[in-house]
């Protein structure tokens, strides 16, 4: 057992109100620089979308991820690698281009500001950062937030696959429409393809945390990682000609302060905790059955309070203050205790390490015919009427008539986040409906009690889990939200350098002398 | 303004570059006036002084016969004499059929020393004696002449001539500059003479004369300190003997165009082929149907 520990994110996505605070806040701390304007290491996606850039789930098109060869059952990177990576040295065709992601401009204000007095209005025009020169903008990070260009954008979701035509037309019939937000960032896999393609070696998973990272000295512009990765989350800066992507704010961590994405974020979706996990597992996990892929993905994660995994934790050098915190991780509550997360687009077989709550919103989808007659009739001649005879089912009659003809079918659900297999999906929403009618019948007391114990038994929950999961779900503190430990820098720095050769010199962390001299 | 300043620059520029040109060209000539060394690296080739014709005429006594002007203005243009019809310029050239003396880059002063030379060297021979042209003969250090030579030293003066073999002192192969019609070799080089039919114009004494001291400059500049050995000279002689015979029997190629078809041709079925094997490649932007519907304004 080679025990690890990993600094875990976890969204809940019933929570997320698609604000793009975390985006914001994550630009303006890291991205706001010359050629990194149309990174956005942290971004929101309307799901069903194409998101950003256009279309990065469907490998196909980009050649991200990992490969089970038949036969040997081995992994090998779907387009990059020693030979592929060879084969497109001098022209990567599945790299994004800049359409695919989208051209970043800002607006000419000087012209609003400086304009003489003239007949008509002065405009800011629209002027690419890239270029500098007057473009028409043609598309945005978020350009089909909230179902906009639909025929476009959301029908070209590449997870609508395995979807019957029939479930996909109810997804867009007007009235009927539904969607979600998914906050994406990197995903710090634990067997990611970035780190494994980069031909220079530039990239690598830190040992304390677990955060990926690229090391922007050595890396050399291949942008491999780009195409290797299934998330699209690394980035190549055309200015400084190096790769980037997002760093989980490791110095703020280090810090003991929250990423930026996570501070910022209105809706409170995100839980920050430590995870502690098997790597000698990780080789097998990766190459499992796509069927069991998810399954086996969260059986790595190890219990923190066994016996067995915290002294092989202090055997590999993880720090107490690191177990004591993967103990009152509340992504390990979400994850391994209540059941309730899942990892997005696990047959990527990157294993990612960020987990989400599937949204249950909107629930109320499913439509009930009733007779509008009577009603009518009662109405005022002049008043509108309607002809139609349809209403959303609000009613609780029926335990999990609602989840299975949800609005967004579990097929949907599935491709997200479960490699396709609806019962994973089905069973956390039966968890997070089973809570709902506990909370109703304890604050409103219009469920009998046989009812909401039933529903509980039937999602395989106790009223006390189902108690602390609304608490952490609803009235977490931040403290509950954000479990890490401090830092252990000088630690670290041991590892690297004798800290007692600097000490009473220049003190200790300069690796090269300051400009100005010491 | 600013396009004058570069055609300004340009001109500098080519100036510099005819600087260069005409130093590393200057440094080609010579630089010491001895008649006698001169003579030797440059006239012997062709010339004797006595001991009868060789390419050119012999040059004994040329001082009673022709004016030293003369002599200088041939020596440094011959061809020029020639085509402005001066009498014996063109009986000479005549004479020995038509073979084109080298232009010279020789000084008025240094033609002057070799025409001192020769006036030295014409006393010692006697002017009496009808000089009878002694036949040619090369000996290789295994004691054969040219007329004992066998299919394997065309062979061998084959691969000399080709670079299949290198000389010994590193020169040049003959192929890079001459070309033979001969069809088990690829065509050679256009820079100087087809020296199919050597033998016939020069005979063996002048060939081998050239190859032994280069009367041209660049062949010269070529093997300077890169002589060709005494065996090397005896294979490349009977390859170009064998050659000169049996220049009427080869078939000689035209590739003309079929050089540029084929290339064309070759390019259209490569093209093809990566067409085929990069069909499924990712060409335009995810959302290029989108954006060439949209509103540009212009």
């Amino acid at each position: 057992m080679d025990v690890r520990s990993q600094v875990s994110m976890l969204f809940h996505l019933d929570k997320c109100i698609g604000c793009h605070t975390c985006s914001i806040a994550c630009k303006n701390i890291w991205t706001d620089r010359k050629g990194a304007e149309y990174m956005w290491w942290n971004n929101v996606e309307t799901k069903p979308g194409t998101g950003y850039p256009t279309k990065w789930e469907d490998q196909n098109i980009y050649k991200g991820g990992w490969e089970k060869i038949e036969g040997s059952g081995d992994l090998e990177l779907k387009g990059a690698g020693k030979f592929k990576g060879l084969k497109n040295i001098f022209h990567n065709p599945h790299l994004p281009v800049m359409d695919d992601y989208y051209e970043p401009w800002t607006y000419k204000y000087s012209n609003l500001i400086e304009s003489p007095a003239m007949d008509d209005q002065p405009t800011a025009r629209p002027v690419s950062l890239v270029t500098g020169k007057p473009i028409d903008v043609k598309a945005g990070p978020n350009w089909d937030d909230d179902l906009s260009g639909t025929p476009d954008y959301a029908r070209k979701d590449p997870n609508l696959a395995n979807l019957t035509p029939a479930e996909r037309d109810a997804m867009f019939q007007l009235e009927q429409m539904a969607f979600f937000y998914l906050p994406r960032i990197c995903n710090h896999c634990l067997n990611p393809a970035c780190v494994a393609s980069c031909p220079s070696g530039a990239i690598y998973k830190r040992g304390e945390d677990g955060v990926v990272l690229i090391n922007q000295k050595v890396c050399r512009a291949w942008r491999m990682c780009v195409t290797a990765c299934p998330y699209k989350k690394t980035y190549y800066n055309w200015s400084t000609g190096k790769s980037e992507k997002c760093i989980l704010c490791y110095p703020r961590l280090e810090a003991g302060v929250a990423p930026a994405c996570m501070h910022s974020c209105v809706g409170r979706i995100r839980y920050l905790g430590v995870m502690l996990y098997d790597a000698d597992k990780i080789k097998n996990v990766a190459k499992a059955d796509e069927k069991d892929l998810v399954q086996s993905q969260l059986d790595i994660i190890l219990d923190p309070n066994d016996h067995e995994v915290i002294a092989n934790a202090k055997a590999n050098g993880i720090a107490d203050s690191t177990i004591h915190s993967a103990q009152n991780s509340p992504v390990y509550k979400f994850v391994k205790e209540w059941g309730m997360a899942l990892p997005l687009h696990p047959e990527f077989r990157t294993m990612p390490m960020l987990f989400y709550v599937p949204p249950m919103l909107p629930v109320m989808a499913s439509l009930s015919a009733v007779k509008n007659e009577k009603q009518n009739d009662k109405l005022d001649p002049i008043a509108k009427r309607w002809d139609d005879n349809w209403l959303y089912d609000t009613s609780t009659e029926e335990l999990w008539g609602t989840i299975d003809n949800a609005r967004f079918p579990l097929q949907y659900m599935a491709n997200l986040f479960s490699a396709g297999d609806t019962e994973k999906v089905s069973k956390i929403l039966k968890k997070m409906m089973a809570i709902r009618m506990h909370r109703r019948g304890v604050t409103v007391g219009d469920l009998s009690k046989e009812k909401v114990n039933g529903a509980l038994k039937d999602a395989n929950l106790t009223a006390e889990e189902a108690d602390a999961i609304y608490y952490l779900t609803s009235l977490a503190k931040f403290d509950d939200r954000f479990v890490i430990p401090a830092s252990h820098r000088e630690l670290a720095i041991e590892m690297l350098e004798d800290t007692a050769d600097v000490k009473g010199s220049t003190g200790f962390g300069f690796k090269e002398r300051p400009l100005r001299g010491v | 303004m600013i396009i004058l300043k570069k055609l300004n620059r340009l001109i500098q520029k080519s100036i510099l570059l005819i600087l260069l040109i005409s130093f590393s060209i200057s440094t080609i000539t010579f630089s010491q006036n001895n008649g006698e060394k001169i003579f030797l690296t440059v006239c012997r080739a062709c010339h004797t002084i006595g001991q009868g014709k060789l390419v050119g005429p012999d040059l004994v006594n040329v001082q009673n016969k022709l004016t030293e002007d003369w002599i200088i203005k041939f020596v440094k243009s011959s061809q020029s004499m020639v085509k402005s019809g001066d009498s014996s310029a063109v009986s000479i050239f005549n004479e020995f059929n038509k073979v084109i003396m080298p232009d010279q880059n020789l000084s008025d002063t240094q033609i002057i020393n070799i025409i001192n030379y020769i006036k030295e060297k014409s006393t010692t021979v006697s002017t009496t004696d009808v000089v009878v042209t002694p036949p040619f003969t090369l000996i290789n250090s295994l004691g054969f002449n040219l007329d004992q030579a066998g299919k394997e030293d065309v062979n061998f003066g084959r691969q000399y001539f080709t670079g299949e073999k290198r000389f010994t002192n590193g020169g040049p192969p003959c192929l890079s500059c001459h070309n033979v019609v001969k069809d088990q070799l690829i065509s050679g080089g256009l820079l100087s003479k087809d020296l199919t039919n050597a033998f016939t114009r020069l005979n063996a004494a002048g060939v081998d004369a050239i190859i032994s001291s280069p009367p041209f400059p660049i062949m010269r500049t070529a093997f300077t300190e890169k002589e060709i050995t005494l065996d090397e000279k005896y294979y490349l002689l009977t390859f170009l003997k064998q050659t000169d015979k049996d220049a009427i029997y080869q078939h000689p190629v035209n590739y003309d165009k079929k050089f540029i078809y084929s290339g064309i041709v070759g390019v259209v079925i490569l093209m093809g082929f990566f067409g085929l094997v990069w069909s499924n490649r990712k060409k335009v932007a995810v959302n290029k149907d989108i954006f060439n519907r949209q509103k540009k304004s212009k």
